[in-house]
């Protein structure tokens, strides 16, 4: 690959191009580089179609048509240890069962191509895509529960070695934080820049704003939010942060997840706090039927406890559209407040105006979410050890991916009709436990699979099992002797760490469960070994 | 004794790209290894070899590419394979590295030395940190606050910690009322930005809202002194990176301020000393709890007297009347009150700043923090 390196081409704007041309547009060195990565895939194309780029962070992804139909082939904009995080999030969230488009390999089997300073990846190109209508409360909902479905899915993922782990979980307080300076910031520019015509303006609405953020700051830290966070990450899984109409898409199944670059660690509520925020901006005014309903579709697909619930209510009701519409004043303080900002403040306050009447009626459906629990304190964060591991790094068995990518295939056959996972009964889990240990030589092979699915063996992270031995790991905590357990782990053969942990997990895991009705209480990795078990009995009853 | 000093991942050492660490380990290494043999592990640089031997210094570089994952197997394989026998693995600010070390290196003694807040729950989980503190024989710290945080998510940690405060290079900063070399420097930078006789305040350092100087540059509109000028040394209002909304937010205040504000982009490190011999007084703005900014000593050695806030490590440092201590680090006007005292008594604010030079010759050379450093390796009994 030559030694054309990426880097942003905003800088080409002028007067004859506006930036949506310039969207538009990719230097031809980062077209022919394209060509170069194709190569290296089993495919020929036929057809390239710019589709966007990002000229500010040099990023684009073309559609292009190939012997195997349509695909897309997406540079990513962020630094590749960055970008491997996202796109180990995509190959899990696959393996998973989301309706997220797999990554396809290169002719060497690797998931992703580094050129030019960046990553590369290819999918299909899902058809039919459909957008759903905006603001319709029925395209909303299906929008929010493929939103859920997705972060259901996310749950449990460890993210690759060597990439660089992207986490929002644990700052939410500094978010806060800086959005109360920040609207402080407006008042010193407000003060600073009298003469302008939305200082006047901006100084009246200002307190008020900072007030409502202050308030809602006291009840943030009055919330669950520590205990919550305390679970983990992996517990929690990712949000989307970029999430809404257009990278929810209708196609075939259910809502389709595309554009998975800046996922990151975090209360996944977030994204779907995004969309109501700034769907009552563009309505104009904040209509409860509308939020309640996107809310009910959201916990169908993954449930919310009180505690979520309480918590996308203060993440609502914080002036995020005030703060997002206004922050740019910094930039250029008196272009900004001379023509654009008093129009905005007017937008703002109306729409504000039956805000809290709404918020405070919503309130009352915290009943409607049973409590969650978060009794343990103990956290947890990143003992897992169990990668995602990808290809490109070494590749010692050619055949094992083969096999893997048809295991895949079968796999998205399946979860993409499946019906949406309802909860299971305590004697389903009974049942399914025996099974399990019944018939471990057979759930061996088969989390192999599954297994591969995911990853690339290479190195001994690989071999290790998805499956972590909960009770023996806290229990090792407890006795300071963790750094023996985690080399124990290390060292471990599958086989060797399904002994160990077919009994104490299994046992446990139905004990433990008093809110078996909802998914939301369940450690992950019960989960993960859920997932695994119903996948098996589905493979089964397909023979 | 055989001593290995690893550095963390992110810069290499020597410190030519720069960091707090890495100009530490510098300060130290060259004096330490006047009494043991020591090596150095730090990561990769393309200007640097991966492994050579420098005035008896060993250095090894291990590929990062940033990250601790990486790094952290490459030190585990280097350790697995050496034939060395280290008496003692002395590990800079990362706790996470303690058990693998140890686990591949079990009859070295682990010390620790702790620059920032590494112990707190987002960087660490509760049982590794635990198992971490348990492993370690002692833990150095940067300040008594860093000290007192450790203590706080663990404090089994308590009688293993160690306070060494950090030093200064002696020759670099003098004071330009004593040294001839710093008032040539003080001139001639003087002359360069078009200063003249202009009172300097002085601000090094990131902008960013945790390092707090858009509080110094509010602060401008209640200094009395006209002939005032305030330098943010190390960074600039435009670049050709994105500018950050804090930056923007600044600069749009600093424009309209009544005392002019300059910013000198970035300057390498070795050539931040001629601004502290250009200064009057030496602002430090934290709003964060800072461990203990190291341009306090550096002001000192310059004999600048200091403005410094309240929060985490910096009121140590204040002592013997040589700087004022800001409570409040978002009130612009405690700032203002400080620097109308000591600009319109610049005969006393002098006096103060040699005071502050005084305490840096009696504590805060690197002479001291090796000795410091020497004795808390010698105070452990060895394995063997």
């Amino acid at each position: 690959m030559h030694e054309y390196t990426i880097e942003p081409w905003d800088h080409l704007v002028d007067s004859a191009t506006s930036e949506a041309d310039l969207e538009q547009y990719v230097p031809p060195e980062l077209e022919k580089m394209a060509y170069e990565v194709i190569s290296h895939y089993d495919m020929s194309v036929s057809e390239m179609t710019l589709i966007t780029s990002k000229p500010d962070k040099g990023g684009a992804i073309w559609k292009i048509e190939t012997n195997h139909g349509p695909r897309s082939i997406k540079v990513l904009h962020r630094q590749p240890t960055r970008s491997l995080f996202s796109i180990g999030a995509q190959v899990y969230v696959v393996g998973q069962g989301a309706r997220v488009a797999p990554l396809i390999p290169t002719k060497e089997n690797h998931l992703y191509v580094q050129a030019g300073g960046k990553l590369w990846i290819v999918t299909d190109w899902i058809t039919p895509l459909e957008q759903l209508m905006k603001i319709d409360l029925e395209g909303a909902s299906a929008l929010c529960y493929g939103l859920g479905e997705f972060h259901r899915h996310t749950r449990g993922y460890v993210p690759p070695t060597g990439s660089a782990k992207s986490s929002r979980l644990y700052r939410w307080n500094q978010y806060y934080e800086k959005m109360i300076q920040k609207i402080g910031w407006f008042r010193d520019i407000a003060h600073a820049y009298p003469e302008t015509v939305a200082s006047p303006h901006l100084l009246s609405v200002v307190d008020k704003f900072e007030q409502q953020a202050l308030d809602m700051y006291e009840k943030f830290k009055q919330s669950s939010y520590r205990k919550m966070i305390a679970k983990g990450e992996a517990h929690w899984g990712l949000a989307h942060q970029d999430y809404g109409w257009s990278n929810g898409q209708q196609g075939p199944g259910g809502i389709w997840v595309i554009d998975l670059d800046g996922v990151s660690y975090d209360l996944p509520i977030r994204d779907l706090r995004k969309i109501i925020t700034s769907t009552m901006d563009d309505m104009g005014t904040w209509d409860l039927e509308w939020i309640r309903g996107v809310i009910d579709a959201y916990h169908q697909a993954n449930p919310l406890d009180q505690e979520t619930f309480e918590l996308l209510w203060i993440d609502m009701a914080f002036p995020n559209e005030f703060y997002k519409h206004v922050k740019e004043v910094v930039f250029e303080p008196v272009n900004f407040m001379n023509t654009e900002l008093d129009a905005i403040l007017d937008r703002i306050t109306l729409t504000e105006s039956n805000k809290w009447e709404v918020l405070s009626e919503l309130a009352k459906d915290k009943e409607k979410y049973l409590p969650g629990d978060y009794s343990e304190e103990e956290v947890i964060y990143d003992v897992t050890p169990n990668p995602v591991v990808l290809g490109n790094t070494e590749f010692k068995n050619n055949s094992e991916f083969k096999k893997s990518d048809t295991s895949k295939a079968q796999q998205n056959l399946l979860s993409t009709f499946e019906e949406p996972k309802k909860s299971k009964s305590k004697e389903s889990k009974k049942s399914e436990t025996k099974k399990f240990l019944q018939e471990p030589e057979s759930l061996r092979s088969r989390i192999q699979r599954i297994q591969a699915v995911n990853s690339i063996k290479s190195k001994n992270s690989s071999n290790k099992d998805q499956l972590v031995d909960l009770d023996l790991l806290l229990k090792s905590i407890l006795e300071d002797d963790l750094p023996k357990l985690l080399k124990k782990m290390n060292e471990e053969k599958p086989s060797k760490t399904l002994k160990n942990t077919e009994r104490p997990s299994s046992t446990k895991s139905v004990k433990k469960r008093k809110f078996n009705s909802n998914s939301e209480f369940e450690s992950i990795i019960a989960k993960v070994q859920r997932k695994k078990l119903e996948h098996e009995r589905k493979t089964k009853k397909k023979k | 004794m055989n001593v290995l000093l690893i550095c963390t991942e992110m810069l290499p050492v020597p410190n030519i790209r720069g960091g707090a660490i890495q100009t530490y380990i510098c300060g130290v290494s060259h004096l330490l290894s006047e009494q043991h043999q020591i090596t150095i592990i730090s990561r990769t640089d393309p200007d640097l070899p991966d492994e050579e031997v420098v005035n008896g210094l060993r250095y090894v570089r291990i590929d990062s590419q940033r990250l601790l994952d990486i790094y952290k197997e490459g030190i585990v394989k280097y350790l697995s394979e050496t034939e060395e026998k280290y008496d003692i693995i002395h590990i800079f600010n990362r706790p996470k590295l303690v058990l693998p070390v140890s686990e591949v290196a079990p009859n070295s003694r682990i010390i620790l030395s702790m620059h920032n807040d590494m112990f707190k729950p987002e960087k660490i989980s509760r049982a590794e940190g635990a198992a971490a503190v348990e492993k370690t024989d002692k833990i150095i710290t940067i300040s008594k606050y860093i000290g007192q945080t450790i203590v706080s998510y663990f404090p089994e940690a308590e009688p293993k910690i160690v306070p060494i405060y950090s030093g200064v290079d002696l020759s670099r900063f003098a004071p330009w009322m004593k040294s001839e070399s710093a008032l040539q420097a003080r001139k001639a930078i003087r002359s360069k930005y078009d200063l003249g006789s202009k009172k300097i305040i002085l601000f090094v350092g990131r902008l960013s809202r945790n390092k707090g100087p858009h509080v110094l540059v509010k602060a401008m509109s209640e200094v009395k002194s006209k002939d005032a000028v305030l330098v943010i040394v190390g960074a600039a209002w435009f670049s050709d990176d994105r500018v950050s909304d804090y930056i923007a937010y600044t600069r749009a205040l600093a424009d309209r301020s009544p005392i002019p504000v300059i910013t000198t982009g970035f300057v390498q490190a070795d050539e931040v000393h001629n601004w502290f011999c250009a200064a009057d007084v030496f602002v430090c703005t934290s709003i964060w709890e800072e461990p203990l900014a190291r341009v306090h000593y550096e002001a000192m050695a310059a004999g600048l007297p200091f403005i410094t806030t309240a929060r985490g490590g910096n009121p140590e440092i204040v002592q013997n009347d040589n700087g004022y201590l800001v409570q409040n680090p978002e009130d612009p006007s405690e700032y203002a009150n400080y620097l109308n005292k000591m600009l319109s008594n610049l005969d006393y604010t002098r006096e103060m700043g040699l005071r502050g030079r005084k305490m840096v010759e009696e504590n805060f050379t690197w002479n001291h923090v090796a000795n410091n450093i020497l004795s808390v390796w010698e105070s452990i009994p060895s394995e063997n």
